[in-house]
């Protein structure tokens, strides 16, 4: 009776090795449980259409700015993916987290840096150091894109400072003056990013126009018609 | 974006069959799709988040949005059949789990 059972089972490969769906270890492999999953929204969709007209306008740098979890990350993490259908050859998309800024400019430049693959110091001065690292780093990340125009995105922007735009605008000019790139900085984060634009304006701080100068909004779903 | 779950996003990639009919096979082959529930969804969660001054209760956000899907469809997942019918409480649940997610 055994020998038998094993003989019938040894005839259904197709159903034992079937994929099934609803599998319970199929289901755990499944994008939506993994969270490894791109949701294209009409909110990602504007925001790629923004730095698309941004970029094809010469805007030096915006402001994009929306709540958190609406998934402005998510619309980065996109417009990186679809560059080049978005914004033509010759493109580099790089975003740089501004989650945990330092508290000092030259640790700034060490941080800015890091995130672009620059771990150990020589033995020149700090500050100059990074700033060429810094530098460095953005025209490798154009070299590898074979780019000579680059939208930088500073995620979670909303922890910038009028001093670390300060420090953002060597690096901007040696990028734009020195090495004949085109850099569109786009700020992305929540709506203390405002707050701190309407202060600069209010401030008279205008060292930093050319990262502040348009602004458009990413909202999240406010209508059933949105949701479906 | 509801209805992306029911069409475009698809598992495995490539194979027609969309998220919504890969853990839902017999109730979308019912007629079953998750955009159908966004009036009510949206309803209850502007009901539900009433009083949570942490929450902007004219805005859904992303996050609670995929939450909600994952896990809507993970507990009917269990129930699939050809005339699934989601009632108010299961998509309490969803949004209970998506707004505990945001929360934590």
């Amino acid at each position: 009776m055994a020998k038998r059972q094993k003989v019938t089972a040894l005839h259904q490969p197709e159903n034992e090795l079937a994929f099934d769906p609803v599998d319970p270890i199929a289901r755990q492999c499944h994008p939506l449980y993994e969270g490894q999953y791109q949701m294209p929204t009409q909110s990602i969709a504007n925001m790629a259409k923004i730095v698309a007209l941004w970029m094809r306008k010469g805007i030096t740098g915006g402001t994009i700015v929306g709540e958190s979890n609406y998934g402005k990350t998510e619309a980065i993490k996109y417009i990186r993916r679809i560059r080049r259908e978005l914004l033509g050859p010759g493109v580099a998309v790089t975003p740089i987290p501004m989650t945990k800024l330092p508290d000092r400019k030259r640790i700034f430049w060490q941080y800015v840096a890091s995130k672009l693959g620059f771990a150990k110091m020589s033995s020149r001065p700090v500050e100059i150091d990074m700033l060429n690292k810094s530098i460095a780093g953005l025209l490798r990340v154009c070299e590898e894109s074979r780019a000579n125009r680059m939208v930088l995105f500073l995620d979670d922007a909303q922890y910038m400072t009028h001093e670390y735009y300060l420090d953002l605008k060597p690096i901007y000019d040696a990028l734009v003056n020195e090495h004949g790139k085109r850099v569109l900085v786009v700020s992305v984060g929540e709506n203390a990013l405002t707050n701190f634009v309407e202060d600069m304006k209010a401030e008279g701080k205008t060292a930093i126009n050319r990262f502040l100068r348009m602004h458009g909004r990413f909202s999240g779903f406010s209508s059933s018609d949105q949701l479906e | 974006m509801l209805g992306s779950y029911d069409s475009i996003l698809q598992f495995p990639v490539g194979s027609g069959r969309s998220y919504t009919e890969s853990l839902l096979p017999t109730a979308f082959g019912g007629g079953f799709r998750l955009k159908a529930l966004a009036h009510v969804t949206m309803d209850r969660y502007k009901t539900l988040i009433t009083n949570k001054s942490d929450f902007d209760n004219q805005v859904m956000s992303m996050k609670t949005s995929t939450v909600f899907a994952q896990s809507l469809l993970d507990s009917l997942a269990d129930i699939d059949c050809k005339n699934l019918v989601v009632e108010r409480e299961q998509i309490d649940q969803a949004l209970g789990d998506a707004i505990g997610v945001i929360r934590a």
